[in-house]
């Protein structure tokens, strides 16, 4: 025998009416259609043994400790991130930025000397401008 | 500023600010609650967290006291160990912390959370570490299902057919895939509606609905002897 609801609609209707979350003209309609619907019937004894099972499953108590653990962890994360706003100068960058200037000067002028060393030169250019994008990834950070 | 969760001198809980009464007013600390943009009101965990954003401290004590239960049981039946549970909660709540300056009340403020808690147990357990678990996860049954809020009036009896029985459970639910595992998660014990599930784990609703079914399917073809 089929039931002649949906799938989806009597699965829905089994799960909402074992959860008690039908509103009740639709839950009064439901209880008629197990009635003569075997199927939704087995459906429902099933689902309401599973939810039955599944209160069984309680809740863990919080831990006496849990609100000064998360009030160390936040003190802590507060002082890296105010260890990291203190180490960071804002000559930092502009230092770094010359840095990179000179040494891509030089290597520009050491490919124009000699034009086969470009692969390697570019590899290095490539690990430059990673630093470079890590420390203002650094600075941005510090900014939060 | 480190919100005062403990009182520096006496070591104890800080002192909860006033609780918010079924209208949302606190008695010496209003608590309107305010409308968005769109005219739709705010929830009041949405105001809380609009409140420590601006600099207030207590509302994330409030927060935390009205939430930490939740996510933390959440996250014990997602992982099924205790100790994890409880250091993925904490990372919840120092990411929802950490979040306050940035933070716009786009959604319902427990969807946030859940989703910050979802991601997390879910990061955690793609990472294979639910093998590690599996001893815990005995172990906390044989001992009495570790700090299982107990029900001082059980039997020994009672207490043995009870801890194999929630076994049988938690072998069951750890044998659903993530995603099914943490919708029946935020269906059956949060009693979350199918439209926040799917705003949590990021999916839409039709598809929460089959996550859903199918994991009752399973659970009910797995523990349907417990009758």
């Amino acid at each position: 025998m089929r039931c002649p609801l949906g799938l989806e609609e009597s699965r829905e209707l089994v799960v909402g009416y074992a959860a008690g979350t039908l509103d009740p003209h639709t839950r009064v309609s439901f209880e008629r259609h197990i009635e003569s619907c075997g199927v939704c019937a087995d459906e429902v004894a099933g689902q309401q043994v599973l939810w039955h099972a599944l209160d069984e499953w309680r809740g863990v108590a919080v831990s006496p400790d849990f609100d000064r653990a998360l009030q160390a962890r936040i003190a802590r994360d507060a002082g890296g991130a105010n260890w990291l706003r203190r180490s960071w100068h804002p000559a930092l960058p502009v230092a770094v930025a010359g840095i990179v200037l000179g040494l891509g000067l030089w290597l520009n002028q050491r490919a124009f000397e000699n034009p086969d060393s470009v692969p390697a030169q570019s590899a290095q250019m490539q690990k430059l401008e990673s630093a470079l994008n890590d420390m203002d990834l650094l600075g941005q950070l510090s900014l939060n | 500023m480190i919100p005062d969760l403990i009182d520096a001198e006496t070591g104890q809980p800080a002192p909860a600010p006033a609780q918010p009464s079924s209208d949302g007013r606190v008695n010496n600390d209003r608590i309107c609650v305010s409308r968005a943009s769109n005219g739709v009101p705010r929830d009041r965990d949405a105001e809380l967290m609009l409140r420590v954003r601006d600099g207030d401290p207590g509302s994330f004590a409030l927060l935390l006291e009205r939430h930490r239960g939740a996510v933390l049981h959440f996250l014990h039946r997602m992982v099924q160990n205790e100790a994890v549970a409880e250091e993925l909660t904490q990372e919840v709540f120092l990411r929802v912390y950490k979040s306050r300056g940035s933070y716009e009340p786009t959604a319902k403020f427990t969807t946030w959370v859940f989703r910050i808690a979802t991601h997390l147990g879910l990061n955690w357990i793609r990472d294979g570490r639910s093998e590690k678990s599996q001893t815990s996860l005995d172990q906390e049954t044989a001992n009495g299902a570790g700090r299982q809020v107990p029900d001082r009036c059980w039997t020994v009896e009672q207490k043995l057919v009870h801890q194999a029985k929630l076994l049988e459970v938690r072998h069951a639910i750890e044998s659903l895939p993530s995603k099914q595992r943490a919708a029946v998660m935020m269906h059956k014990y949060r009693e979350m509606e199918y439209a926040q599930i799917a705003g949590v784990i990021g999916c839409t609703e039709s598809a929460v609905k089959s996550l859903l079914f199918r994991a009752y399917e399973a659970l009910r073809a797995r523990l349907a002897h417990l009758a």
